[in-house]
């Protein structure tokens, strides 16, 4: 049976707080005037916990992160790094919450209730994040100016709304799943893994990937001509999710010598796509 | 102005033969002062170096830390600036980003931490100098200078072709003035002329396109130019063929021609810079041998070179910057990732591309292996410099890690552990017992590169008259075997106890106290008679016109463009 932590901002920040300590592995083993004293950045100064957030909990913490579960209320868009690195245990947050949640995360779960913002599950290794809004650029992705394969290397990442720009850039494992729609650039640079739109996707999915696999399940706007097409298919079975639309699979990105794989939908790309239809005849 | 008394410290001053004698320092109004002269009524700041060493400022003679191609490299590596951001403290201390490619600030607090005053930028095109300048100015507390490239230069390239030494040296005195540089620098000679007209690289002894010599040739002739100007630094030399298998024959060559070079001034006739880079045996990647030995035979028997290791540092990611535009081409088809590359008008080209040194790697072992190889079997170490040519093979932050290698034996066994074996059991450096001893490296980093660097006056010593620039670290060389505790060495050197530098402490247990010190930037002015001037201004103003995007008037930099300048004037002998 977890224990339940419950953290609560005190007023609004008017600047991006680092809170990287909020996580259940530091939490483990502290008492809780340990953890009031956790140190966190508020815009780049060191402050402690206690001056930002109040928290209600046990006096002690189990020694098994895997026990605890933090709960934190209100909506936060300005806090930071929540779960950095996290290995066990789960975290919840009823509301928006900001940048770089779980980035790095090495397993537990996140589920965030309200939006995220941008480089959310950034890094992961394991673990699963749930959102139930949108959320915003870069999911599961590496930073910018890192190596191919450096982004989500496992786990999963689900999306109930929409999400933004260049999702899965970089990744090499784990899964993404977005119902709703997803922005341009889809999936640049992976080597890996596996990115799923139920919805509708921008500009150029798979730029420079060498690797992985994507699924569009609704229109697209344009397609990189270094994509080869290579068959129809339907219906389409994917991480246990079946489609039964008729999709076009491409291997790309040729750029690169790459061969991931690029399934769009044919019956809400019909336009786009009918070049193409008449190479597979 | 404040008076300072370092008591009780063992002192190393190669350049007066102190060998870690305990003896008083004072200084007073920014200079060493014997202690009688210091003022008893006005306060004098006594520092109880008890246990410690005092050494001088050291000087790093190459060290890419200003110009275009940093800057470049800034921009192209953000990966490089992640979690490396220290915010700075109101209000005078800045804040400091990155790695291999670093802030202005970071580099000047860096080298200060370690307890080193003056850094040399040794490659900037004649043309972006400007930049260089500006950014220089930005590097608080250290000393610098800077190296101009004429090497590929299509000015020049007419000149020697036109056979008129006095021409020649002539010119390269009004490019040292007009961009204020301290010496000249040969990246590649001749290649980046190769590498524009027909994308390829030359060895010493190939014809340079369109003009028909070779660079040995420019070597030669850049060389006695030199020796027409007494540059204090004569010649700064990239060799051909750089990271190619094989290439420790083009650096023996290269070395050879400081026997035909005509000598008229003191001193050593070049300087092979970064020489792990070209000390590669063996025909392929997967053959390559390290050359050290061979290197270090021919620098023993040859009193007129010499040169820096450009050490490897197994596990450090690093950002290859040069103006050796064929070798980073190269480069970018081994890494694959990133590459930039630049053409700077008539200068020359270059290039950046980042890179890794993997312990467990062949080759990465074998670059590690070469640098120290070279140091330990060598007679006469003062011709040796320390350098990583950061951020190409290492930073310079890396240096105290040298440092412990090249004094202990048990620390290179310990960082043997994780490298190639295979490449390990190839090469002669686990059977070295050679250990070098504190006053080694004081002669290494202070007193042989200020005399190579003519600033033997006042840098690199603590005798009377010297700038003050002096480090004193927290290692007690008769209460610790530094061989055995060589990672005491390593802490010490890389965060100095204290650091004072124009006779002000700006570094206090390794954090700096006073950033508003600024360094001079020194730079080199030779003597060219009027006639002779005169003759240069018809042979080179169209010809600027023509090759550059800016005027002769234009060129010229302005000694009010300099934050803070020294300048150095020289007596030719082309009166």
């Amino acid at each position: 049976m977890p224990v339940n932590y419950y953290i609560k901002l005190k007023d609004n920040p008017s600047v991006l707080i680092d809170a990287r300590s909020i996580t259940p592995d530091s939490f483990a083993g502290k008492k809780i005037n340990e953890i009031l004293l956790l140190k966190i950045l508020e815009g780049g100064k060191p402050i402690a916990l206690q001056d930002l957030f109040d928290v209600e909990g046990p006096s002690e913490a189990p020694k098994d992160p895997g026990e605890i579960a933090i709960i934190i209320e209100k909506s936060i868009t300005k806090v930071s790094f929540i779960g950095y690195r996290m290995s066990k245990g789960s975290i919840t947050i009823n509301g928006d919450a900001g940048h770089f949640i779980g980035y790095k995360m090495r397993g537990g779960n996140i589920t965030i209730r309200g939006n995220a913002r941008n480089y959310l599950g950034a890094k992961m290794k394991d673990g699963t994040i749930e959102v139930f809004g949108n959320a915003g650029h870069w999911i599961g992705a590496k930073l910018l100016g890192e190596k191919p394969g450096k982004g989500m290397k496992g786990g999963t990442i689900t999306i109930h709304g929409n999400a933004g720009s260049e999702i899965g850039s970089g990744m090499k494992g784990g899964t993404i799943i977005i119902d709703g729609s997803a922005k341009n650039s889809a999936g640049n640079y992976m080597t890996g893994g596996t990115i799923i739109v139920k919805g509708n996707g921008g500009l150029y999915p798979g730029l420079r990937m060498s690797g992985g696999r994507i699924v569009i399940n609704g229109s697209v706007q344009a397609l990189l001509p270094s994509f080869y097409v290579d068959s129809i298919i339907q219906p389409l079975k994917v991480k246990g999710i079946t489609f039964s639309k008729s999709f076009m699979s491409f291997i790309g990105d040729a750029l690169i010598g790459g061969h991931g794989v690029l399934q769009v939908s044919y019956d809400d790309n019909k336009e786009l796509l009918e070049e193409f239809r008449k190479l597979l005849v | 102005m404040t008076q300072i008394l370092i008591k009780n410290g063992y002192v190393f001053d190669p350049l007066n033969n102190i060998k870690g004698e305990v003896m008083d320092i004072a200084i007073k109004d920014g200079k060493i002062v014997d202690s009688r002269n210091l003022n008893p009524s006005e306060e004098i700041t006594i520092i109880d170096a008890k246990g410690k060493i005092v050494m001088p400022g050291g000087i790093d003679i190459h060290s890419h830390i200003a110009g275009p191609k940093i800057n470049i490299g800034r921009l192209m590596r953000p990966e490089d600036h992640y979690m490396t951001n220290v915010p700075g403290e109101f209000p005078y201390i800045r804040a400091e980003t990155g790695l291999s490619t670093p802030n202005v600030f970071k580099i000047g607090y860096e080298y200060a931490r370690m307890g080193y005053t003056l850094a040399a930028e040794p490659a900037t095109p004649p043309v972006m100098t400007r930049h260089t300048h500006h950014e220089l100015n930005d590097i608080p507390i250290i000393d610098k200078m800077a190296y101009v490239i004429v090497d590929s230069n299509w000015i020049l390239l007419d000149l020697i072709a036109n056979n008129d030494p006095k021409l020649l040296a002539a010119y390269l005195a009004w490019v040292l003035k007009s961009t204020k540089t301290y010496s000249l620098k040969l990246v590649d000679p001749g290649s980046d002329f190769a590498w524009l007209l027909q994308g390829r690289g030359l060895d010493i002894y190939e014809q340079i396109p369109v003009y028909g010599f070779t660079p040995a040739d420019i070597v030669k002739n850049v060389a006695e130019a030199a020796q027409m100007l007494n540059l204090p630094h004569k010649v700064h030399i990239h060799c051909n063929k750089l990271g190619f298998p094989g290439n420790y024959a083009t650096t023996i060559k290269t070395m050879e021609l400081s026997s035909k070079v005509h000598k008229m001034t003191e001193g050593p006739a070049m300087h092979i810079t970064h020489v792990q880079f070209t000390g590669y045996k063996g025909d392929s990647w997967s053959t390559l041998e390290s050359g050290g030995e061979d290197i270090a035979k021919v620098l023993n028997s040859n009193p007129d070179v010499t040169l820096d290791l450009g050490q490897v540092i197994p596990g450090r990611s690093v950002t290859t910057m040069t103006g050796d535009a064929p070798f980073e081409y190269v480069l970018y088809h081994l890494t694959r990732n990133k590459w930039y590359s630049s053409d700077v008008e008539t200068d020359g080209a270059s290039g950046i591309v980042p890179y890794k040194y993997k312990e467990k790697s062949y080759v990465n072992t074998v670059q590690w292996v070469i640098g120290l190889e070279i140091t330990l079997l060598v007679q006469d170490i003062s011709r040796v410099f320390i350098a990583t040519d950061h951020p190409n093979a290492g930073l310079f932050t890396d240096y105290p890690l040298v440092f412990s290698w090249l004094m202990s034996k048990k620390a290179r066994e310990e960082t043997m552990k994780k490298l190639s074996q295979k490449a390990l059991k190839k090469s002669a450096l686990p059977a070295i017992d050679r250990e070098l001893t504190l006053y080694d490296i004081a002669l290494m980093t202070r007193a042989s590169p200020a005399k190579l660097l003519g600033l033997e006056n006042t840098k690199g010593h603590l005798g009377i008259g010297a700038d003050a620039d002096v480090a004193i670290y927290d290692i007690d060389p008769m209460n610790m075997d530094l061989s055995k505790d060589y990672n005491k060495v390593i802490q010490g050197f890389r965060k100095a106890w204290l650091v004072i530098k124009n006779g002000e402490i700006v570094v206090r247990d390794g954090e700096i106290i006073n950033p508003l010190v600024t360094g001079s930037t020194y730079y080199a002015s030779p003597e060219v008679p009027v006639s002779l001037e005169k003759d240069l201004y018809k042979a080179i103003y169209n010809k600027i016109k023509q090759y550059y995007t800016i005027t002769y008037e234009s060129f010229i930099i302005d000694e009010k463009e300099l934050l803070k300048s020294k300048v150095m004037n020289l007596r030719t002998s082309l009166g």
